[in-house]
């Protein structure tokens, strides 16, 4: 009898995706044209676009970087708001107990610690513990990039469109010309450069926000952060020659020649993974996002959105885990040295 | 039209790798709480963070595929 009224419920929710899918198709048939002109998601592409200048046109800002101080203005004010009226609860545990907001920002700050000192388990830097020390870097890493990953969902993000302003009359003519010649214009630029530092589409209607961590420039800033800690307190840990040892390993000394060069770039090579992974998530997820839009455009996209939400939380743990991973790496080395001489 | 073919080549190709890497990390590690069901927190975290280095490849090669599409 439960079985049944449990099949039947799987049933009817199927039904009613069954059904909202029908419709939608429905309509995005019939009114295909309607539908174009009202739910049309602009194409996102890799490169953040310049939305508007600062200080008349020295300092160019690029929608990306907007919407990263936007998150992080919301931040700011959200632990103003519920640091306020704090309450302390071994010594007043009688008179006030945590309420409302603090108890959800408490256990998201346990949460990020135990998180942290799980991955760092019993490594100590100078008699320390390793995972309560390096919180303050990894936990502001983990809450700022899952912030923004989050806020990055929310609706208005690569939709609303904003005029950008217009090219200089000087240079305009230039442009022009390039973009006759070569076809295509905005791809004159050296690949690469146009990645980092954005693209300028002079008079277009542009998104005005995006997922800040879609922007290399953004997720390369934040890598390059955690490596300089990593290489830093593997220095402080080992000695400048310690380290070099600790890189050149244990083999024998025609073999070090070898694995020195390798482990170096082995080094270099954790910003571009750590980066990478993190933009090429979240640009791939916004890619997701826009061709399941303008495939179904109603009720689809609501199941694609949880996942993406459940992908942005796996990389900004990804992130945070991996530099502590790496700090442990680089730092634990010394632990075992000094047990082993 | 030939230019996204590669794109669409370096992306599948690419994935392969990847996809067969995470199916053994995982396949390991449900073997592993099925042996010993108390450790499944600590084993599920390192899953992850290794499904996520096996990941990092794929996500090479689609910023390939990007950079050849978008280029």
């Amino acid at each position: 009898m439960k079985k049944w009224r449990t099949w039947l419920i799987v049933l009817g929710f199927l039904g009613v995706l069954v059904g909202l899918y029908l419709i939608g198709w429905k309509v995005l048939h019939n009114k295909a044209a309607l539908l174009q002109a009202h739910m049309h998601i602009p194409r996102p592409r890799p490169e953040p676009v310049m939305i508007f200048h600062v200080r008349g046109r020295e300092i160019p800002i690029v929608n990306t970087v907007f919407s990263s101080f936007l998150a992080m203005v919301v931040l700011v004010i959200l632990a103003g708001l519920v640091s306020r009226g704090l309450s302390r609860i071994p010594e007043e545990e009688r008179i006030r107990r945590p309420r409302g907001w603090q108890n959800l920002v408490e256990w998201a700050v346990e949460y990020v610690i135990n998180l942290l000192e799980g991955a760092a388990g019993r490594a100590r830097f100078k008699k320390r513990p390793l995972g309560r020390m390096i919180f303050p870097l990894v936990g502001t890493l983990f809450v700022f990039i899952i912030f923004a990953n989050w806020f990055s969902l929310l609706p208005g993000f690569s939709t609303i469109l904003v005029k950008a302003p217009e090219a200089v009359p000087a240079t305009a003519g230039e442009a022009h010309a390039e973009a006759t010649e070569s076809g295509e214009g905005t791809h004159a630029e050296p690949f690469g450069l146009v990645w980092l530092l954005g693209r300028e589409q002079p008079g277009e209607a542009v998104p005005l926000l995006r997922a800040p961590n879609s922007h290399l420039a953004v997720t390369a800033g934040m890598a390059i952060v955690a490596i300089v800690t990593v290489q830093g307190l593997a220095i402080a840990a080992h000695g400048p020659i310690g380290y070099l040892k600790h890189l050149a390993t244990d083999a024998p000394i025609w073999m070090r020649f070898i694995m020195f060069p390798i482990h170096v770039v082995s080094e270099l090579s954790r910003v571009i993974s750590l980066s990478a992974r993190l933009f090429g998530n979240l640009y791939g997820g916004d890619v997701l996002l826009a061709v399941i839009f303008n495939l179904v455009g109603i009720a689809l996209p609501a199941i694609f959105f949880g996942i993406e939400a459940f992908f942005y939380y796996i990389q900004a743990l990804l992130f945070s885990v991996l530099t502590t991973v790496y700090i442990v790496l680089a730092v634990g080395g010394a632990h075992a040295e000094e047990h082993a001489h | 039209m030939d230019v996204k073919f590669a794109a669409a080549l370096a992306m599948g190709i690419g994935s392969i790798g990847p996809a067969l890497g995470i199916g053994m990390a995982v396949a390991r590690a449900m073997e592993a709480i099925g042996r010993n069901p108390e450790a499944a927190g600590p084993i599920q975290g390192v899953m992850i963070v290794g499904i996520g280095l096996a990941e990092a490849v794929a996500i090479y090669a689609f910023v390939i595929a990007l950079a050849i599409i978008f280029t």
